[in-house]
């Protein structure tokens, strides 16, 4: 499997008040493609500056990181934003799907940016995928908690992304409606999909073939589960 | 959908806001469009208005001779008068195609209205080509005749008799001035001598109302009549110039009234659209994740911004346009001096600027909000609530 994120000596560094946080210190880290990663820990552990990190949403203070073959810390803003376009697709615990677009026009919502045009059929096609095919022109009050979620996937992956990164994407769910989730994630692993999850939940971290578990901006554990995927 | 739609479809997620603020630009924009309309269309009344006076000059006596002569075009009482022995030297001076006395005076009635009496001599209708006159002309010297809106006010008809109680006086219709759309629709018009009589002011005039044979030979004929003992002249473009700057100060107090209107609105504005940029602030950082650009989350807040404003600014001309006649009896109510006619017409012009103006407004109030937008970091989308 070949490397798609790699984390080198990474130290990031922030000011709450007159406290100087150390929210990375010193990270390694190569994720390969296809992986399904969980990382855990308890709050103020790191998780969301690692999260941040890898999808290229702020930058280190030293180290280098890579994803897809560029050099993350030499990229300027434009850089960066066409590298989260085109190689990251994110999901968020809080859906993020704006209330007056039907769920197909928020499947859409990330062309509008990358200018791609005629992706109707994809977008239907990906809701189909996440079993929403008759709720494609509802809105999303419309739809339940999970419905949004998985609206949300659907929209993640309109431009083929290397690499899905979720935030407690089942965070606001029930058991029910999580487990949907847990499915539908391990089926786009299997399919080949690199999965980074950040999450509190156990019951997805153990569902990840690899659990990274972060302690004051560590890596303090790093295990990979018995299943193995084939590349 | 494009960014456009989506700017229209953010907005239709806070209707009552939305609604609001497009309420406060729509009446921003109606009083903006009010006062241009005013602006240009006062001036075009006034000039119709003096055109149809058919004076070229007025001569009144030392004092207020504009104020004399704009009250004696629009009504009103002046304390001093011409010595009516002018008249004549004047008539038979060389240049001049009709000069007529006039005498002015108002009466207020018991309901507290002011009626004014304008007593003219024969040769005022030289000065009035376009009255169409039910009936006669005068015929005696207790005839009067009414223009249209006195004779409906009064309801009289041609052979009626009206009695004036604060005079003491009656007299018979002769004639009715059909519609004109003057001030001399609400004028009660007596021969000279009987306004002399009636009044008390035998031998005196308010103003004498002069037209010319020759307009190119204005300068000369003007100069002749100043060597009269104790008579000023005054020109019509002297009289307009009085009359603006007698609705100058109202026209300042609208125009100072409509800034605050404005300003007032364009804060209002700004102040929605950062609202909501404000609860959006993870949403956009969501877009920046996806894709967004800074460029795209500016131009989806200045899209909102000016499809805000183009709305009110075309629902508030709309509005303008629809009101125009209530408007328009409101300025005549409240201008010390208002010429007949409409102020506010449909001009095309007008519209396109009042609606052009709320639409730059719009440009403009766009742009803090527009860059607060645009500095979202994708991580706001990860931000802790």
């Amino acid at each position: 499997m070949s490397d798609l994120i790699t984390l080198n000596k990474v130290n990031k560094t922030y000011r709450r008040g007159r406290e100087q946080v150390h929210a990375l210190d010193g990270v390694d880290l190569t994720i390969h493609q296809g992986e399904f990663v969980a990382v855990a820990g308890p709050s103020g552990s790191g998780k969301s500056t690692l999260l941040n990190i890898v999808g290229a949403m702020d930058q280190v203070n030293t180290g280098q990181v890579t994803i897809a073959n560029q050099d993350v810390t030499a990229l300027n803003e434009k850089g960066l934003t066409h590298l989260r376009a085109d190689t990251i697709g994110f999901v968020f615990q809080q859906f993020f799907l704006q209330p007056t677009l039907t769920a197909r026009e928020n499947v859409l919502l990330p062309t509008l940016f990358t200018r791609q045009k005629h992706l109707e059929s994809r977008a239907d096609e990906l809701l189909a995928r996440v079993g929403l095919a008759e709720r494609a022109d509802h809105l999303p009050d419309e739809l339940s908690g999970g419905e949004m979620q998985r609206v949300a996937i659907a929209r993640a992956l309109i431009n083929q992304p290397k690499i899905l990164l979720a935030d407690e994407p089942t965070g606001n769910l029930d058991s029910r409606n999580a487990e949907a989730i847990y499915g539908l994630l391990d089926e786009l692993h299997d399919e080949g999909l690199t999965i980074i999850v950040v999450t509190h939940s156990e019951e997805l971290a153990m569902r990840a073939e690899r659990r990274i578990h972060l302690l004051d901006g560590r890596i303090s554990d790093d295990k990979a589960k018995g299943k193995t995927r084939v590349a | 959908m494009n960014l456009l739609t989506l700017s229209l479809k953010n907005l239709q997620r806070r209707k009552l806001r939305t609604g609001l603020s497009m309420a406060g630009v729509a009446i921003a924009t109606a009083a903006l469009f009010s006062l241009l309309s005013f602006n240009t269309g006062f001036d075009r009344a006034l000039q119709e208005e003096m055109a149809n006076s058919g004076i070229h000059m007025m001569a009144s006596t030392e004092g207020c001779p504009l104020e004399a002569a704009s009250l004696a075009l629009h009504g009103g009482e002046i304390p001093k008068f011409l010595d009516a022995r002018r008249l004549p030297e004047i008539s038979d001076m060389p240049g001049i195609r009709t000069a007529t006395g006039m005498l002015i005076f108002s009466l207020i009635e018991e309901e507290g209205k002011a009626i004014f009496f304008y007593g003219v001599g024969d040769n005022y209708r030289d000065l009035k080509p376009h009255w169409k006159i039910r009936g006669d002309w005068f015929n005696g010297p207790d005839s009067i005749i009414l223009g249209s809106e006195a004779a409906r006010v009064e309801k009289r008809e041609v052979g009626d008799k009206v009695y004036f109680p604060g005079i003491d006086a009656e007299f018979t219709v002769s004639g009715i001035v059909e519609r004109t759309g003057s001030e001399d629709d609400g004028f009660f018009f007596l021969p000279l001598d009987t306004a002399q009589k009636v009044f008390k002011k035998q031998g005196k005039l308010t103003a004498v109302g002069i037209s010319l044979a020759n307009v190119e030979e204005f300068e000369q004929v003007k100069g002749k009549i100043e060597t009269l003992p104790d008579v000023y002249v005054v020109t019509k473009d002297q009289i307009m110039q009085q009359i603006s700057s007698l609705t100058g100060s109202s026209k300042t107090l609208m125009a100072a009234v409509l800034v605050v209107a404005l300003v007032v609105s364009f804060l209002g504005v700004i102040n929605t659209v950062l609202m909501s940029v404000f609860e959006m602030l993870r949403e956009f950082g969501y877009m920046r994740c996806i894709g967004a650009s800074p460029g795209h989350i500016f131009r989806i807040v200045l899209f909102e911004t000016l499809l805000l404003c183009l709305a009110g600014g075309v629902l508030g001309t709309a509005f303008g346009m629809a009101f125009a006649s209530v408007t328009d009896q409101w300025l005549h109510d409240l201008l010390p001096y208002a010429p007949a006619g409409r102020f506010i017409l449909f001009d095309p012009l007008i519209m396109a600027a009042s609606i052009s103006f709320a639409t730059i407004a719009g440009l403009l109030a766009g742009i803090i909000p527009g860059l607060k937008a645009a500095h979202a970091s994708p991580m706001e989308a990860v931000r802790n609530v």
